[in-house]
């Protein structure tokens, strides 16, 4: 498996992004592009993605195959974008890891790892590397058709370039493994009721039921404390309310808005002992992929004792987003299987809605097999296309 | 014969008549004067001598309507009426006047043409109570009363002489259907509503003042006396965008605005705010300018909004903001309900001062241009016309005096109007348009003659308070 990864870094007074790739063998020479012709097809795709949400919230489900196509289109500008280099020497090194990637690298089984700072939140894994001028003869909205998405093609995950990647132990063992679930309790209530049985079954499962999630701040604040304080702190944190990319939204009080920057002062993990394992948090609310220039969840959900996030790129709806949520909670949980494979089986089962997470934590994040436990065993039946299935309550996330 | 044209004269009823004591007693003075005249006097009031759109009763949904086709509708001849008999009853030593100067010359004449703010004229019913009011059944007078219900009027006796009001020029005052005029006897503004009722066509300016300037004009009397009206628009509802720069009320009153504009109008309603808009998102500042509001203002809207059954969707307000798309469903909602403003308190009202952003909201003169220069440039095309060689407008309420290679006058307006003044660094925004700024806003009376060597002359007197 050959892993290549760009390490991306914003030169603000030139208005470029510095780009150096590297596999464990070999460093290419940098590059720099136009930071505004990839914000430009940036905010193009993220468009495309709001536009396919929509289409599947009006139930107009027909649209999906040619909103994907869009959406791959707009993939393959920014394609271009991150080769266009800036003069002339830039074009010649950008130039020849293009080279690389379109012949060195194998879909499936290669990796790339988007290693960023704070400002630069960009869709990388919705890089599309084919052109698709043409309407493609087929426009079912299957996976397989748009396999050259990079998210699918090579597991394209962004990290930021400060996190501490070394300390991070990829297997967890259960006893580490605590859940802590925060979410709106609006959103929660109408939601709730309108998934499946066994989907309930599952989230009151990992939810130690009758243990509901904390509906507060505050309340996920005192919890979160009080594990760190008995030296078991929360693997996994996922909150399930309002959100943007600047901030979450769990409650309708002013105290229950949490900005990007107050992050990691509620969940301080800094005191926790290098021997547990880091939070991977999931932000399943509107938008928490995009941050702007001074703020977003990819600084915050990186600092000492977390491993980043899953967070969404566009507007999503409350229904979608709880069932995706517990199906990556459920696997998580009770398969052993890593971050990276979970993502790619929901990307395959829930196309094409399923391209609205993006993946900014390590690939290989599991709990280790030996220690699952059995009591949370409820199938959910997996071959509900959840892009097909009603997607809201009538209210976002 | 004398020729002499005035217009934009505004007479109302009510708390948004501009019309005051001393205003009156101009008027009257200037008919008397006129009325004396040994020589024959055509009198031409150029639209606009009533102001129908701001004369009680000035609110209400009956007061709006549209037709099958979504035209938007005003009044009916009946609301017309009503209006009419409070203007009279508020100003009847004005029509008493009138009667006197045309009592007192035999061939004195007197020709009225609507205005954007006086299309009632196009009813019967107003023409003939008017008639009646001014002649008091004198069939002499009534003989020498005309209207004219055309575009423009030529006078018999002074060839070459165009006179016409001028907001068909003007983007949000004309009145024209699918890019039809209709402001003639043959296409009156006039049209069936769903009701099956005739109403008057309603342009998007006097759209804007039935369903906002008009509550800002209660509390702000002079509010409507920034013109021409795209200054306003720029110069006061956009500074009003900037957190202490301006009300809220009238923020919310812009959006409106704009929305009104973009609905019916125009593709892009930011088009309104020309090139002063530097922000490319107008939505964004809407949702600054709620987020400046004071926590105790804060708490008492989002209580008034609760109570009024707008759903913040579980967000507290803060956050509600942040979505442009959020932002623009409440704005739509307060203004459908622009009462639920009155929960707050306005904050302290900055200044508009030579400092502030881009110099957009300063109150420098060179605003004072955009519909100015639309009638100049129609009076161009119309002088380059063989049998035009003198062109008289009003509307835009700032006068404009003929030079020699360019015989076109705007006779200006007889309401109070804002004037710039030196040292205007300390002056402050929306203060200036409260009752106690009335010395900021003087009023001029400026009427056209046309001279016998066929060059048009305009006359101003400028009455300052205290003079």
């Amino acid at each position: 498996m050959i892993e290549l990864t760009v390490e991306i870094t914003i030169h603000g007074d030139e208005g470029t992004l510095k780009l150096k790739w590297s596999t464990p063998d070999r460093t290419y020479l940098p590059y720099q592009v136009k930071l505004a012709r990839i914000k430009l097809h940036t905010k193009k795709l993220r468009e495309q993605l709001e536009t396919m949400v929509e289409a599947g919230q009006k139930g107009d489900f027909a649209e999906y195959g040619k909103i994907t196509q869009s959406l791959a289109r707009e993939g393959y500008n920014l394609y271009d974008a991150l080769f266009f280099g800036d003069g002339a020497t830039d074009r010649i090194n950008a130039g020849v890891v293009k080279d690389c990637v379109e012949n060195d690298l194998i879909a499936g089984r290669d990796r790339i790892i988007f290693s960023v700072g704070p400002k630069v939140h960009i869709p990388w894994g919705l890089i599309y590397d084919q052109n698709v001028l043409n309407p493609l003869d087929n426009e079912e909205p299957d996976s397989t058709r748009f396999r050259h998405f990079w998210c699918v093609k090579f597991s394209a995950v962004t990290l930021y370039s400060k996190m501490a990647l070394l300390g991070i132990d990829n297997v967890w063992m259960k006893k580490d493994f605590k859940l802590l679930f925060g979410a709106h309790q609006d959103i929660w209530n109408d939601a709730f009721v309108l998934i499946d049985e066994e989907e309930q079954k599952v989230l009151h499962c990992l939810l130690e039921h009758p243990v509901q999630p904390k509906f507060s701040l505050k309340d996920l604040n005192n919890e979160w404390r009080e594990n760190i304080n008995i030296s078991v702190p929360h693997g996994l944190l996922s909150l399930y309310c309002h959100a943007d990319g600047g901030a979450l939204c769990i409650g309708s009080d002013e105290e229950d808005v949490l900005p990007t920057a107050m992050f990691q002062p509620h969940f301080r993990r800094c005191e926790a002992s290098d021997q547990i394992p880091p939070t991977l948090v999931f932000l399943a609310g509107c938008k928490t992929a995009i941050g702007d220039l001074d703020e977003g969840f990819l600084e915050a959900t990186s600092g000492p004792g977390y491993c980043g996030f899953i967070g969404a790129e566009a507007r999503i709806y409350d229904v979608f987003t709880l069932r995706f949520l517990t199906r990556f909670l459920h696997s998580f949980y009770t398969s052993g299987r890593s971050v990276h494979e979970i993502i790619q089986q929901l990307r395959h089962d829930h196309w094409p809605l399923s391209l609205v997470f993006s993946v900014c934590c390590p690939h290989d994040l599991k709990v280790k097999t030996s220690c699952i436990p059995l009591t949370c065993g409820n199938k959910i039946p997996t071959e509900t296309n959840l892009s097909f299935q009603r997607l809201s309550s009538s209210k976002g996330t | 014969m004398r020729l002499v044209v005035i217009s934009d004269i505004h007479i109302g009823s009510g708390r948004l008549d501009d019309c005051d004591a001393e205003l009156e007693g101009a008027i009257i003075n200037f008919l008397e004067i006129l009325a004396k005249d040994t020589l024959p006097v055509e009198l031409v009031i150029n639209g606009d001598f009533l102001d129908f759109v701001q004369a009680e009763p000035w609110q209400g949904t009956d007061l709006e309507s549209q037709t099958s086709a979504n035209i938007p509708l005003c009044f009916t001849e009946e609301q017309s009426l009503e209006k009419l008999n409070g203007i009279v009853a508020a100003h009847y030593r004005i029509f008493d006047a009138l009667n006197v100067f045309l009592s007192s010359v035999a061939e004195h004449k007197l020709v009225i043409l609507p205005g954007n703010h006086d299309v009632d004229f196009f009813w019967s019913e107003i023409r003939k109570k008017f008639v009646e009011v001014v002649s008091k059944g004198d069939g002499g007078v009534q003989q020498r009363l005309k209207f004219h219900l055309q575009k423009a009027y030529q006078p018999q006796n002074f060839p070459g002489v165009w006179i016409e009001h001028g907001h068909q020029y003007d983007e949000c005052n004309k009145f024209e259907v699918h890019g039809e005029p209709r402001w003639s006897e043959e296409a009156k503004p006039v049209f069936i509503d769903n009701d099956g009722k005739p109403r008057l066509l309603e342009c998007v300016g006097t759209r804007f003042l039935i369903k906002f300037l008009n509550h800002l004009d209660a509390e702000y009397p002079f509010v409507d006396n920034v013109k021409p009206f795209s200054k306003f628009v720029k110069m006061f509802l956009v500074s009003s965008l900037v957190p202490e720069f301006g009300l809220l009320k009238a923020a919310v009153a812009l959006w409106a605005f704009i929305s009104y504009f973009n609905k019916t109008a125009y593709e892009s309603p930011v088009d309104i705010l020309g090139g002063h808009m530097e922000q490319p998102n107008p939505v964004s500042l809407f949702a600054k300018r709620f987020s400046a509001l004071s926590p105790q203002n804060t708490k008492d809207l989002t209580s008034r909004l609760k109570r009024d059954g707008f759903d913040f969707k579980g967000m507290p307000f803060s956050f509600y903001l942040r979505d442009d798309g959020r932002t623009e469903c409440l704005l739509d909602h307060i203004c459908r309900n622009p009462h639920i403003l009155d929960a707050i308190r306005e904050e302290d009202i900055g200044y508009l001062s030579k400092k502030s952003i881009g110099g957009y909201l300063t109150l420098s003169s060179s605003y004072l241009k955009d519909e100015t220069e639309e009638l100049k440039a129609a009076a161009k095309n119309l002088l380059a016309t063989e049998s035009i060689s003198s062109v008289i407008m009003g509307h835009t309420h700032e006068p404009v005096d003929p030079v020699d290679d360019f015989n076109y006058v705007n006779t200006g307006s007889w309401t109070r109007n804002y004037r710039d003044t030196k040292d205007q660094r300390y002056v402050r925004s929306w203060d200036l348009l409260r009752k106690s700024a009335y010395e900021k806003f003087p009023f001029e009376l400026s009427y056209a003659q046309h001279s016998r060597q066929g060059k048009l002359i305009l006359y101003n007197t400028t009455y300052l308070r205290g003079h």
